[in-house]
């Protein structure tokens, strides 16, 4: 429901920007047709000169927005919506909408009981190939759990002889506002 | 306590001095910066004596406990006056608008702690018996008293209905289209209804006194109203701009009973 | 138009319309006056058709005799009204809404699984039967806390199969649940606990219901109480011309099974004036009273069974000025396959008073577990029914004891009081009949 709700402004912001590049006359255009002044005020609006009125544009078009300004509208129109109306239905939709909803809460548990399992599987089998490791002898004389301890080794994971690269950053209470500056250049 | 903040200063001050004293080599100017940090007063600040003061008596407000433990009461009596909740109300007592406590029941003033009820509550109960103890056992019935005497109901007297003088004592007028209305015989042999009667009679009509439940739903109106008037006018003024000064002439708004009459004066 | 013709028109369409009616036999909605006046004129006491005499269709006028003939009206009779319309519409699970139908298909699914689970289950009980005392693993004791353990799962299996079932749902809704089912138990008692379980469990602790008169009360049965008809809400002021007659119960358990049921009504608040206090009077007690989840209908006034009725029913009444008089309802729940002794109860608690539910309940081997009360005040019938049921304390009435000042009388103070004596006799004038302090026989203000 809130993801409905929230394209509640999307269907605006193509009509805003065409006000923004069109001639200012068709601007404003639907803003006279919503008026509720007389006849007198139109005709009168008419022998007014056009460039008293209407020149004047709502928005400079050399304003370079940024590049998070539509992702930051979204968040600004989510943060700050009101909250969505109650359902109201009749009962037997209601009946239908509870069945519905039922089977989605029944369907998404399954999923999860799902890949739980299967997450709880693919564990016990890891551990039980350490175990098996850590109880074998050898390869040649080495002695028993040899194969278990490289395997637990971390060694070249992070690539040949490196430390992770969050060790290698200063330690700090919160992160930075930029994750890594790319262009940094000795 | 006091004193002892008192003293602080004057010892960081001692200590001050046996450090110029020691340190004679360094400049006047520091000594003087270095015993101003320490918090060191000369006489001249000392013998205004102001810092010294104490703070003057003011109304005695006269709290605490007014009666103690054990202590009979009977209902009604203050037991403790306090300013916040040092005590709570427990058995038989409440607590007044001004976190005063007062006694609900005659008996003895029981000052307690009730861990089931609160941790850390110190509550003020008042029992029936001298030797009870609060709190009472959880789960045993409470001890109440019915505090009521028995009386005879008077049978009520019959009222005659006519007065010595042979007239009616109370006679009911009705008017159509009106409630009846009761009136009496008074004093002076005349007939009039109870004032209180009449109080009455403003709910029969139905009328709407009060536009307004609330003062604070005539203000917020009143609020309401102006800032339509001034947003009215602002309109207004805009509108006035827009039309230019060829276009003062207003046109009066007129009702529909207005319009119709001017049509037929012009008609004539 | 002539004139004739605008003359006989209506008339014309009056005799026409009388015509339809007559061969239709379900009236229409009236548009005119004149139709009406017809309608009325011809005043088809309509016969029940077999829709009528559907609980689901019927209308409103047919309601009573349905009622009388014991089938209670299906919902509102809006939805009667459109039930009636279209009788040949869909089944509700038919409804052709793919995402409805692709959900119950999923629900279906897994209902399948948990009966498949439910008899699995059934078959590891019968199992743990089998297996002798001495030959399960943990002894006697352990297989009965297994085959416990086995059959609440079991029983949660059941909820849970048709928990999701919006026909199981909509049955319930329309009050034509099968109590002898978990599901419907399971709704009824979700139900309760919403509200009314949370209202008398407040009752109980704001009415001071579980010191005074019992030391512990978990009520775990919804009990509701009608006098006339007319539903009581719990701790309710009823009058005494209504509480002169027992009430009827209601009551739903939730657990499956009949059992016997003892009713005991108790009235914490009678005055004691001898002592300056309170004691308990029984108003009403009935033993060994059958009830199961599907009867929920407990009328006190038809309990007249030799070995049921101890106590009959005391008006409820409040002498004048007294407090308000708790009426406690208490349903107290007999042991399984133990019957009360009514001559005992009777011998016992013969004179009312004094009354102790406390010691009833140890004597009697019965625990609470349903409660509802009432309340009572003096009002202007209650002279009239202690007269009727010769209960003494009419002519009574209780007013509050005055409790004296501790402080001693003050001296007075003042010119005129000082001036009161006969050696101001010549001054009399002055300091006697003072308007509000004193009259002629001395000084009349306090202090």
């Amino acid at each position: 429901m809130a993801s409905l709700f929230s394209l509640r402004g999307l269907s605006r912001q193509p009509l805003l920007s065409g006000v923004a590049s069109s001639v200012t006359h068709t601007s404003m255009a639907p803003i006279r047709l919503l008026s509720t002044t007389t006849t007198l005020l139109s005709k009168a609006a008419k022998r007014a000169k056009a460039a008293k009125i209407g020149v004047t544009p709502r928005r400079n078009k050399g304003h370079q927005r940024s590049e998070f300004y539509a992702r930051v509208k979204i968040l600004k129109q989510n943060l700050f919506s009101p909250a969505p109306p109650p359902l109201r239905m009749a009962r037997l939709r209601y009946l239908r909408h509870w069945t519905i909803h039922r089977a989605w809460l029944l369907f998404r548990r399954q999923q999860k009981e799902a890949t739980h399992k299967e997450r709880v599987r693919i564990n016990a089998g890891m551990f039980n190939a350490c175990e098996e490791l850590r109880k074998v002898s050898g390869p040649g004389d080495r002695s028993e759990g040899y194969l278990y301890r490289v395997a637990m080794e971390k060694k070249g994971v992070w690539g040949l002889n490196a430390v992770p690269i969050e060790y290698a950053r200063f330690q700090t209470d919160s992160p930075a506002t930029t994750a890594w500056n790319h262009d940094w250049k000795r | 306590m006091r004193s002892l903040i008192a003293q602080r200063p004057i010892m960081a001050a001692l200590s001050g001095l046996s450090r110029v004293c020691i340190n004679r080599t360094a400049p006047i100017g520091a000594q003087l910066a270095n015993s101003l940090v320490q918090g060191q007063r000369y006489a001249s600040v000392k013998s205004q004596g102001a810092y010294k003061k104490k703070s003057k008596r003011g109304i005695p407000k006269k709290l605490g406990a007014k009666r103690t433990g054990d202590q009979y009461v009977i209902p009604g009596n203050i037991i403790y006056k306090q300013r916040g909740t040092l005590w709570w109300p427990g058995e038989n007592c409440i607590m007044g608008r001004d976190f005063t406590i007062h006694a609900m029941a005659t008996g003895y003033v029981k000052y307690y702690r009730d861990p089931a009820r609160h941790p850390d509550r110190k509550y003020i109960g008042v029992t029936f018996e001298k030797d009870d103890v609060l709190p009472y056992p959880a789960h045993a019935e409470r001890k109440r008293k019915l505090g009521r005497t028995a009386h005879q109901i008077r049978p009520e007297v019959a009222q005659p209905e006519i007065s010595p003088s042979g007239i009616p004592f109370q006679i009911t007028r009705v008017e159509k289209g009106e409630p009846d209305r009761l009136l009496r015989l008074r004093k002076d042999y005349s007939y009039r209804e109870d004032n209180w009667r009449i109080g009455r009679l403003v709910q029969t009509t139905g009328l709407k006194i009060k536009r307004f439940r609330t003062r604070k739903q005539y203000f917020r109106h009143r609020r309401w109203r102006r800032e339509r008037e001034i947003e009215g006018q602002r309109k207004a003024a805009q509108r006035r701009e827009e039309l230019g000064d060829d276009a003062v002439k207003v046109v009066k708004q007129l009702s529909k009973k207005a319009l119709k009459k001017a049509k037929k004066a012009g008609r004539k | 138009m002539s004139r004739c013709q605008s003359v006989a028109r209506p008339l014309a369409r009056q005799l026409q319309q009388r015509s339809v009616q007559q061969c239709l036999a379900i009236r229409s909605f009236n548009t005119t006056s004149s139709q009406l006046n017809a309608a009325a004129s011809a005043a088809p006491v309509a016969e029940p058709t077999p829709l009528d005499l559907d609980p689901n269709t019927v209308l409103p006028e047919f309601e009573d005799a349905l009622i009388k003939a014991g089938k209670m009206p299906v919902g509102s009779r809006r939805r009667r009204v459109a039930l009636r319309s279209n009788p040949n519409s869909l089944p509700f699970e038919q409804l052709p809404y793919q995402a409805f139908q692709e959900a119950r298909k999923i629900l279906a699914a897994d209902r399948e699984q948990k009966v498949a689970k439910i008899k699995e289950e059934v078959e590891k009980i019968a199992r743990v039967e089998a297996v002798e005392d001495s030959q399960f693993r943990g002894g006697p004791k352990m297989k009965a806390t297994r085959l416990a353990s086995l059959r609440k799962y079991v029983e949660e299996l059941k909820i849970k199969a048709d928990v999701n079932d919006p026909i199981v749902k909509k049955r319930f809704e329309d009050g034509l649940g099968d109590m002898n089912k978990p599901i419907y138990r399971y709704y009824a008692e979700k139900k309760w606990r919403s509200y009314d379980q949370r209202l008398i469990t407040q009752r109980i602790s704001q009415f001071h219901i579980v010191p005074d008169i019992i030391p512990k009360l978990v009520p775990t049965a919804d009990v509701q109480l009608y006098f006339r008809k007319a539903k009581v809400a719990p701790g309710e002021i009823v009058d005494s011309i209504v509480s002169e007659n027992p009430p009827r119960l209601r009551v739903q358990l939730f657990n499956p099974g009949e059992r016997l049921v003892t009713v005991v009504v108790v009235d914490p608040d009678v005055p004691d004036v001898e002592n300056d206090a309170f004691f308990k009077r029984c108003h009403y007690i009935a033993a060994n009273i059958p009830l199961s989840p599907t009867d929920t209908s407990l009328p006190l006034s038809k309990i007249k069974g030799d070995d049921q009725l101890a106590l009959p029913w005391l008006p409820a009444v409040a002498q004048k000025g007294s407090p308000y008089h708790r009426m406690a309802i208490f349903l107290l729940e007999q042991l399984p396959g133990e019957r009360v002794d009514v001559a005992k109860v009777k011998e016992l608690y013969a004179s009312r008073d004094k009354f102790s539910l406390k010691s009833f309940q140890s004597k009697f081997r019965v625990r609470p577990f349903g409660f509802n009360m009432f309340r009572s005040v003096w009002d202007e019938n209650t002279a009239a029914v202690m007269a009727r049921h010769g209960l003494p304390g009419a002519d009574i009435e209780l007013r509050t004891a005055r409790v004296h000042s501790l402080k001693g009388p003050v001296k007075l103070r003042g010119w005129e009081a000082k001036r009161q004596g006969p050696k101001y006799r010549q001054l009399w004038k002055y300091t006697k009949r003072i308007r509000g302090l004193s009259n002629a026989r001395g000084w009349t203000k306090r202090k």
